[in-house]
């Protein structure tokens, strides 16, 4: 049914071993994020407070994003169920720590445990299938996990919920600008243990499998293991922001983790371009942030937005890949050309 | 016994409604490769349409199917030009997305016009009741599957029996032969996506009178339609069709004999175990291959 089409010319470049352990151990890396999370931190410091609340659920979106990224970016999976498990994420907090009294480090600890498993189990029948087989079981699973939520009051506390108390840390607690700083953490932790990822051979047998999955078995890398296991990160990481989100918002009801947050997640990744980390942090912001200051025009909200999200994925199926890969060049000629001043200053210095 | 039955009679007719939207999936996969997540607000779509020609306009049932026709074909030519021809670098993915796209695009537009009220339809085969023996049906159903029926009967008539129909199943078993064979593929394309629109929107007017007509109407029916669609194989059209009405015969079964709050997640899990365990379905041959 589906015209064959011609096999990709395979996207990786092969790299020796030398340089894959000079590029897993490059420190530069940890300084740039560093760097960067401090710069973030101060600019947030500086924003009004009553922005804060926003900008931390936004920052907090990253991480299930980032989980997303490794799923399609690097294995070419797709999920449509990262709402989901950002929502066992908040509830597993939730009635962990409300209903079982359970000390709130810990309890995060539990959900992102809990989720990880959830998505490994999924990843079983989910790494059977491709393509819009597999969109079909994950969408399966965000409705499956709607109705529990719904169906269960008992348990999670139905239609009204379970409230969330805020979070208290060595006797204070946490404002949302506190929020926000622990989110800028999480994402540059993540980041670079992404970055750290895909340059390890685990990362490299990932995208084996996606470029090409016959010749990445005949290279001995388990097809199924690299699947379940780009399920189950992806999952960790979207129930890392669960437990957060929960605590900024002060509740968890079913409809917020509904089936349109999912497709949110996974338009983020699109048109972030689903193979750079920067690119995806910026489609975040602009998937959560913007219809934040959209409100204006509420009703017209969906219609615009979703007519611009469209727009976007019909006229740049790269997403922002194009436009930061330039700006990198860009950057990189610059940094060059310094270099080169110097070098030639120096010698001219001999 | 007697409960039994009527749980059965009664899972037809929503089973019915599943299985026209299947049958629209199911088209429109196999005549373009590309599964359409805009379907259920297509469904809305036409649900909207019936608001305005029943309530608004007081316009008769055969109009107001007329009218509901001939949205839901304009709406799914132009969702096929917009999604599916709009795609530079197609794959499943973007194909995934681009759908979505349209479907909240229909959605927005609807919640833009008529807000968020919930709207509702006088019967539109009268409120009566009919009578077989022992068991009865409400003229609501038997009307909903005497449509669905007769809708079906056309489309087999249709594929089976006119050129254009064997050209359109020409274009889904292989695009490449039929179009040395000098068919215009690409009108075939939407030729079929606007067959799926119309399946999709009289779906929606047959579900408006049954609770009320909100812009979310037709995103709750398109998962159980999946259902059907892949308890079919996604591959065949009585397959959809019967995947369809076993959906809503499940979904009384269990509502009935075991509890109402896990209906919906025994449905929705044989979405994930049908897919992982028998991807081709009941009807569905073993040749295909799941890409």
């Amino acid at each position: 049914v589906i015209a064959p089409t011609a096999t990709k010319p395979a996207r990786t470049s092969v790299l020796s071993r030398s340089e894959v352990r000079r590029r897993y151990s490059d420190p530069r890396r940890m300084l740039v994020i560093a760097v960067g999370a401090a710069i973030a931190a101060v600019v947030v410091g500086l924003i009004p407070e009553y922005q804060t609340y926003t900008l931390g659920l936004v920052a907090l979106y990253i991480l299930p994003t980032f989980g997303l990224r490794v799923l399609v970016g690097m294995t070419g999976q797709l999920s449509i169920a990262q709402g989901a498990f950002v929502g066992i994420g908040a509830y597993t907090y939730g009635i962990l720590v409300v209903r079982h009294s359970v000390d709130p480090l810990l309890a995060i600890v539990c959900s992102v445990l809990i989720s990880a498993v959830l998505g490994a189990l999924l990843a079983f029948p989910a790494s059977r299938v491709s393509g819009f087989y597999l969109a079909l079981v994950t969408l399966g699973f965000q409705y499956i996990f709607e109705q529990v939520v719904s169906q269960f009051p008992d348990f999670t506390g139905g239609s009204s919920g379970i409230s969330i108390p805020p979070l208290k840390i060595f006797g204070s607690i946490m404002t949302p600008l506190n929020i926000v700083d622990t989110a800028i953490v999480l994402v540059a932790v993540v980041w670079w243990l992404g970055l750290q990822f895909a340059s390890s051979r685990y990362g490299h047998a990932m995208i084996a499998v996606r470029d090409n999955e016959n010749a990445a078995a005949a290279a001995g890398i388990s097809i199924r293991r690299y699947k379940v296991l780009a399920f189950t990160i992806s999952a960790a990481c979207a129930s890392l922001a669960g437990p957060f989100i929960a605590i900024t918002v002060g509740y968890v009801d079913p409809t917020q983790y509904a089936f349109l947050l999912s497709v949110q997640f996974l338009v983020a990744v699109f048109i972030g371009g689903t193979e750079g980390w920067l690119g995806i942090g910026i489609a975040t912001f602009v998937v959560f942030g913007m219809p934040h200051y959209l409100n204006g025009l509420s009703t017209y909200q969906e219609v615009i937005f979703n007519g611009l999200l469209l727009v976007i994925v019909l006229v740049y199926p790269r997403g922002l890949t194009g436009p930061i890969s330039y700006a990198q060049v860009w950057l990189g000629r610059g940094v060059n050309a310094l270099r080169r001043r110097r070098h030639s200053a120096a010698g001219a210095d001999r | 016994m007697y409960t039994f039955v009527q749980l059965v009679v009664s899972g037809i007719s929503t089973g019915a409604l599943y299985g026209l939207v299947a049958l629209s999936l199911v088209l429109v996969f196999r005549g373009t490769g590309v599964v359409s997540f805009a379907a259920g607000d297509m469904v809305t779509a036409g649900a909207f349409i019936a608001v305005v020609m029943l309530r608004n306009h007081h316009a008769s049932l055969s109009s107001s199917v007329l009218v509901v026709a001939a949205g839901g074909v304009i709406l799914g030519a132009l969702a096929y030009v917009i999604a599916v021809e709009g795609l530079r670098r197609p794959s499943p993915h973007l194909y995934l997305i681009s759908t979505l796209a349209v479907g909240y695009l229909i959605r927005g537009s609807l919640r833009l016009h008529f807000g968020g009220y919930v709207y509702d339809v006088r019967p539109i085969f009268g409120g009566g009741v009919v009578h077989a023996g022992a068991f009865s049906i409400s003229t609501q159903n038997l009307g909903i599957v005497v449509v669905s029926a007769v809708l079906m009967l056309l489309l087999f008539v249709f594929l089976e029996f006119s050129r254009l129909g064997t050209a359109v199943r020409a274009t889904s078993s292989s695009r490449t032969d039929a179009e040395l064979m000098g068919i215009p593929v690409r009108w075939m394309s939407v030729l079929v996506w606007a067959t799926g629109g119309l399946l999709a929107g009289v779906a929606g007017l047959l579900l408006a009178p049954s609770g009320g007509v909100t812009p979310d109407v037709g995103g709750n029916i398109l998962v159980p339609a999946f259902v059907g669609a892949v308890i079919g194989g996604f591959e065949s059209l009585l397959g959809a069709v019967v995947g369809g009405i076993a959906v809503g015969i499940l979904q009384n079964m269990v509502g009935y004999y075991i509890s109402t709050s896990i209906r919906d997640i025994v449905v929705f899990s044989l979405l994930i175990v049908f897919l992982a365990v028998r991807p081709t379905g009941i009807f569905g041959s073993q040749r295909v291959v799941r890409v």
